[in-house]
């Protein structure tokens, strides 16, 4: 049986060239990067290496980079770090009502710290509600944070805009953009912000590490404490072989990049066009045109999608639904709910997110066998009957 | 979070369909939104068919399949007392937030087996 990957938002493949530059540092380069004999050097020498490669592909200084364990520390870095460091000068801070649980947990914490959140949000395309954003503004806003591509509908969001808005009233400015690195073009300075978090495994890297982009000049208090590493902004012995590979992933996303452009969205718009055409009482969540290239997400009215991603999984295709949500309840996606879209759509809701490790076959695989299952779905469901 | 089994019903959907003319019932689960239809038919006192169609989650669907399965050949009295236990044994069990799919499944055979057949 053909086995299709399309949950790429999830986690990706490690690209074999990363896999490649990483081996010789778990049995013959081991060295800590701290120790100054050779083995130390060698690890130093080449974790810079990798820090000039992350900040190549963000367009930022390699000393603006540190590295942490992952998107979800980095998130929580940024956020606590910086709320907790401006505490004097106000306890507001901006979200969206889309973000990563990364973002919104953390926001949750501060919160019963005593620090003030607002959620701003979203419109049914996706796109958060800037009047709002801009109404919510305050004397007493220290800290906004918006991500830049959705992880479930991929929606890119005007970080530029919102940076100006940030800077002229004098707010840090952070964004998640785990789902963007390595997937569109991301220039730290023409976005404006201030801290940027990006995730490894997102991009063909190992899983486990990450990294946060600090405008020189922020401060920020460190979310690790102990030894002197990353230059005090994050302890712990650096975790060398990921590292390299996060430093390789980078380059390969960069040297990927108009690629997974026109490639990508090739292949993504093939399937959601096609699907569109073939598959009655189906659409699409988000916006079709301010969208990252890789990701459709879709509902199939009549189906469910835990139910629909199991089925296709017998058959060799991995995607990711928002109809239950992780955390083991009965709540559907929150990003969904956010953009108003009604119930039985979230609950028959499929996300596709593609990578350049994909192919034209592996579309028509889908193709081939997504309709007879949701047909087949669609026979047994009593509601899909009677609509 | 599903067992094979509750995969694998799910994925080949066995008895899956409707029967006319015999005994049926419907059961809804308001808080999310579950749909589960059984059809039984009984020949000699036992179940000869069962059949179920179901709008729903992995649980709703695997839970109606399974109701099938074990009802059919069962005398109407051995039917009415399965348990939701023997179900979820069945099922190899259910995540705790997914249990009420076993709840609707008894629920429906013991609504069909009363409206006459």
């Amino acid at each position: 049986m053909r086995r299709v990957y399309f949950d790429n938002n999830a986690t990706t493949a490690v690209d074999p060239q990363v896999f490649e530059a990483m081996k010789p540092f778990f049995l013959e380069d081991f060295g800590n990067a701290s120790s100054i004999h050779a083995f130390g050097q060698r690890a130093r020498a080449v974790l810079e290496e990798a820090r000039r490669q992350v900040a190549d592909l963000i367009g930022a200084q390699p000393q603006e980079i540190v590295f942490t364990s992952g998107g979800t520390e980095s998130d929580n870095t940024a956020l606590r770090g910086v709320a907790t460091h401006l505490r004097e000068r106000g306890n507001h801070i901006i979200t969206s009502a889309i973000e990563h649980p990364a973002i919104l947990r953390t926001c949750e914490q501060l919160e019963k710290e005593g620090f003030e959140v607002t959620y701003v949000p979203a419109a049914k395309n996706g796109l958060i509600k800037l009047d709002v954003l801009e109404s919510a503004v305050k004397d007493q806003t220290i800290l906004l944070s918006v991500m830049y591509v959705n992880n479930e509908t991929g929606t890119v969001q005007p970080l530029a805009r919102i940076a100006e808005l940030a800077r002229s009233r004098k707010i840090v400015f952070h964004t998640d953009a785990v789902q963007a690195v390595g997937k569109i073009p991301v220039d730290v300075k023409q976005l404006g912000v201030d801290l940027l978090s990006l995730s490894s495994h997102k991009l063909h890297g190992p899983k486990g590490i990450g990294a946060l982009y600090v405008r020189r000049g922020v401060r920020f208090n460190p979310l690790l404490l102990g030894g002197p590493h990353e230059r005090s902004r994050r302890a712990g012995t650096e975790n060398v072989p990921g590292i390299i590979g996060l430093g390789k992933a980078c380059e390969l996303a960069r040297q990927n990049l108009s690629d997974f452009d026109t490639r990508v969205r090739g292949l993504r718009d093939r399937l959601e066009n096609t699907v569109l055409e073939k598959i009655p009482d189906s659409s699409v969540n988000g916006s079709r045109t301010e969208r990252a290239p890789h990701v459709t997400n879709l509902s199939f009215r009549g189906t469910e999608g835990e139910a629909l991603l199991i089925s296709l999984d017998f058959q060799g295709i991995a995607v990711s639904t928002g109809s239950a949500c992780s955390s083991g309840s009965l709540e559907p996606s929150h990003v969904l709910r956010a953009l108003g879209i009604p119930s039985d759509l979230i609950h028959g809701s499929i996300r596709f997110s593609l990578s350049r490790m994909s192919t034209g076959e592996d579309v028509d695989y889908v193709l081939d066998v997504l309709p007879k299952t949701i047909a087949r779905m669609r026979e047994m469901s009593p509601l899909y009957r009677e609509r | 979070m599903y067992s094979p089994t509750v995969r694998r019903l799910v994925a080949e959907l066995p008895n899956s369909g409707r029967l006319s003319g015999v005994a049926s019932s419907r059961v809804e689960n308001p808080i999310c939104g579950d749909v589960l239809e059984l059809y039984v038919s009984v020949a000699d006192g036992c179940i000869a068919e069962a059949r179920f169609q179901a709008t729903g989650c992995p649980a709703a669907i695997a839970a109606g399949a399974a109701i099938t399965i074990l009802s059919e050949g069962k005398s109407v009295e051995a039917a009415r007392r399965i348990t939701v236990e023997q179900l979820l044994e069945f099922l190899e069990g259910l995540p705790v937030h997914k249990r009420h799919g076993a709840d609707m499944a008894v629920r429906a055979l013991r609504q069909a087996l009363e409206g006459g057949y």
